[in-house]
């Protein structure tokens, strides 16, 4: 089973990409927002998620934030860095507790930054390993500005140290 | 310049390890070419025509003593003990390789600087004015907010894959030394009365292949939401700037699009969540940065020219016509910033050698306290140099051709460094420069025709800034050959874009042409006060392009 990584742990895949075929099947399933607008009302076993573009507007998925567990954002080249403001919208300021998940071009290299924008789930690309994605989390000590990791800048920090002595 | 504390020195050397652990995967196969690229580009490496280019940022123009040393020192170990110093406040080595880049980057970290994020899609170094604090006409010193936003930009984990790069510029002085017009966000401190310190905020300047001015999105910005409020205009950027077509992909194309207006209210909505929020600085922050720019202490001098210098002014000519040309109005009475021109006639523009450079650090601990600017006009600056000093910082300066007298005039050339060394380039800069140096070698006549701005880039991303050259030259391909483009009128402050005067010429008319507009603005200046960019205002270009290209077209006509 592919692998992902989630909240720094190295975890079995368990979404499937939703098909009209087997949609009464239980498990996790993971949506486009126009699929589970269509599928909501139905009762129906297991977690959904959400599978979006990273140029989504996340005004647009507020209705659906209580109820769905995960956002996978599929960031189809990593260099589109979109899905890192999406992520940070979704916590800071429409304040989702789910799972935020990097899906498509994701690598050791990009995980760290994604990370700090709120992402707690990444799916390596074809050819990448979660190991190598764990590797590439939490490489520095320290970070000036103010994420999600970090919600006060450093400033505030070296202030309480200086007057904590 | 601002000295690092334990967290900034251990931040840098984190930067270097993850690159030291980049390369090494990129040079075992792990990481190919294309995965490799954005990152060597965020750490400053370029591939190039002969081998890669390293661009170490020099931030807001401000280096010490030991740094200018190890600058040299890495021109000397690791390239061929040579350093250009760019339009954009950095020094390129054109001839590094790549496997030793990380110990030229540890070896930065040694001394606090870096080369981090001076290329890619993200926020480059941060420019200023050169003379920023120890200019007369400063409003504000614009340091403490170039510091405020190099740490801010620095790794800023939501804005390293923007759709294209983005420019920062502060200035904090009368005269618009930092070209804040022309950039993707120039701010302008302002103190104001009621409110204290704050900016003025324009969007959207730039060069390249559209040049645009900025427009004003906020007239005052207090500077508490200084941070703040970049974060809403780089958000607002990162989600809607273009990414379908890298011409227009800039911030100055959104906003164009967008209308000022609506990117302006964009931009304020966004910032409503997060304005007053933890990011607002606190004083103690400004204050904490301020202790940590190294303050000269400043001897009480009497204003006015000592008799020494005056009795060398009187007998000794070159020594006047430099003293006129190359220093800059100080704040301290008693003191002088002096311009050391990399412009000497057989120079590439912005070169510099390890040996000048080392000569230069030891120069500012001798006739300063050890501090050395970098302007964007690809000259050194010694601030700081008593005016008693001058005539032995001249007679220190000659022997090593950094006495120049030429700032400000037609032979100051600013220049990229062009087809010889850049992938990008249509054509080559530093000939064309070269050939102009050699057809305006009368110092004299140079002179008489007054201030000229002569800019040149080698292609339409406009590294030498020919937009906004008095005279501005850009290169071209016709057909597979070398041409040249020529506009005038530009002015970097306030900020405007030259205007080409005509089809383009092959490289051996260029300085021809220079020489015949010249000419026709000495016979149509009112008098010599009225500087050749002033004439253009107000005569237009016909004249000069009629000195240009008329003399052939009669030929054509006969």
């Amino acid at each position: 089973m592919h692998e992902v990584v989630v909240n720094r742990q190295i975890v079995p895949d368990t979404w499937v990409r939703f098909s009209p075929e087997q949609s009464e099947a239980g498990g996790d399933r993971l949506y486009r927002l126009e699929e589970w607008q269509a599928v909501r009302a139905q009762a129906r076993e297991g977690r959904v998620g959400l599978w979006v573009e990273t140029d989504q507007d996340p005004e647009a998925l507020r209705p659906y934030l209580p109820e769905v567990a995960l956002i996978a954002i599929h960031i189809s080249s990593f260099t589109d860095g979109r899905g890192h403001s999406l992520g940070r919208l979704l916590r800071e300021v429409y304040g989702y507790q789910g799972e935020i998940r990097a899906e498509g071009d994701v690598i050791q290299d990009t995980v760290n930054d994604l990370e700090r924008c709120g992402f707690n789930g990444f799916s390596p690309r074809p050819g990448e390993t979660a190991d190598n994605l764990l590797r590439g989390l939490g490489l520095f000590s320290e970070a000036y500005q103010i994420s999600v990791e970090r919600p006060e800048p450093l400033f505030r920090r070296r202030l309480s140290h200086h007057s904590g002595g | 310049m601002y000295q690092y504390d334990e967290i900034d020195q251990r931040l840098v050397e984190e930067r270097v390890a993850r690159f030291r652990d980049q390369t090494r995967r990129f040079l075992a196969g792990e990481l190919s070419e294309d995965d490799f690229r954005p990152f060597r580009l965020q750490n400053g490496l370029y591939i190039q025509r002969h081998a890669p280019m390293l661009r170490v940022a020099i931030p807001y123009g401000v280096l010490s003593a030991s740094q200018l040393r190890r600058l040299a020192w890495i021109a000397r170990t690791h390239d061929r003990g040579v350093g250009h110093f760019t339009t954009r406040q950095n020094i390129q080595y054109n001839w590094v390789k790549l496997p030793e880049v990380p110990d030229i980057l540890a070896a930065l970290a040694e001394v606090q600087m870096h080369a981090t994020q001076t290329s890619g899609n993200c926020v480059r170094n941060t420019t200023t004015d050169h003379f920023a604090g120890v200019a007369a006409d400063e409003l504000v010193d614009p340091r403490v907010t170039c510091e405020l936003i190099r740490q801010w930009s620095t790794g800023h984990p939501e804005f390293a894959f923007l759709p294209r790069k983005f420019k920062i510029a502060v200035n904090g002085a009368r005269e618009d030394r930092a070209a804040t017009g022309v950039h993707d966000i120039g701010l302008q401190a302002v103190q104001d009365a009621a409110q204290g310190l704050g900016y003025r905020v324009q969007v959207g300047g730039g060069l390249g292949r559209t040049p645009m001015v900025g427009e004003i999105v906020r007239e005052f910005l207090p500077v508490r939401h200084l941070l703040t409020y970049l974060d809403a205009i780089l958000r607002v950027y990162n989600r809607y700037g273009r990414r379908d077509n890298k011409y227009k992909a800039r911030i100055k194309i959104l906003v164009k699009a967008m209308t000022v207006e609506r990117f302006r209210r964009e931009v304020e909505t966004e910032w409503q969540h997060w304005k007053d929020g933890p990011a607002t600085l606190v004083d103690e922050e400004v204050a904490r940065i301020e202790a940590r720019l190294k303050k000269p202490a400043y001897r009480a001098l009497p204003a006015g020219i000592p008799a020494a210098l005056a009795a060398r002014l009187h007998h000794d000519t070159d020594f006047a016509t430099w003293f006129r040309q190359n220093l800059h109005p100080h704040k301290v009475p008693g003191y002088t910033n002096v311009v050391l021109s990399l412009k000497s006639p057989d120079q590439p523009p912005g070169d510099a050698s390890a040996a000048q450079m080392d000569a230069i650090a030891d120069w500012s601990e001798r006739f300063g306290f050890g501090e050395i600017r970098v302007s964007h006009e690809q000259n050194l600056i010694l601030p700081d140099v008593a005016l008693s000093d001058l005539p032995a910082l001249y007679d220190a300066l000659c022997p090593w051709k950094l006495a120049t007298p030429n700032v400000g005039l037609l032979t100051n050339i600013i220049a990229c460094p062009g087809g010889d060394y850049c992938a990008l380039a249509n054509a080559r800069s530093l000939p064309l420069a070269q050939a102009l140096q050699d057809k305006f070698a009368d110092a004299a006549w140079v002179r008489a025709i007054g201030p000229v701005d002569l800019n040149i880039s080698g292609c339409m991303n406009s590294c030498g800034h020919h937009h906004v050259g008095h005279i501005g030259i850009l290169g071209v391909d016709k057909h597979g050959r070398e041409y040249y483009q020529i506009s005038i009128g530009g002015a970097q402050a306030p900020a405007r874009l030259g205007k080409v005067i005509g089809p383009s010429l092959a490289p051996e008319e260029v300085p021809e042409a220079l020489q015949a507009m010249l000419e026709a603005y000495l016979k149509l200046r009112l008098d010599p006060a009225e500087k050749f960019v002033d004439t253009v205002e107000r005569v237009g270009i016909v004249p000069f392009r009629d000195a240009v290209y008329a003399p052939n077209q009669e030929v054509a006509c006969a």
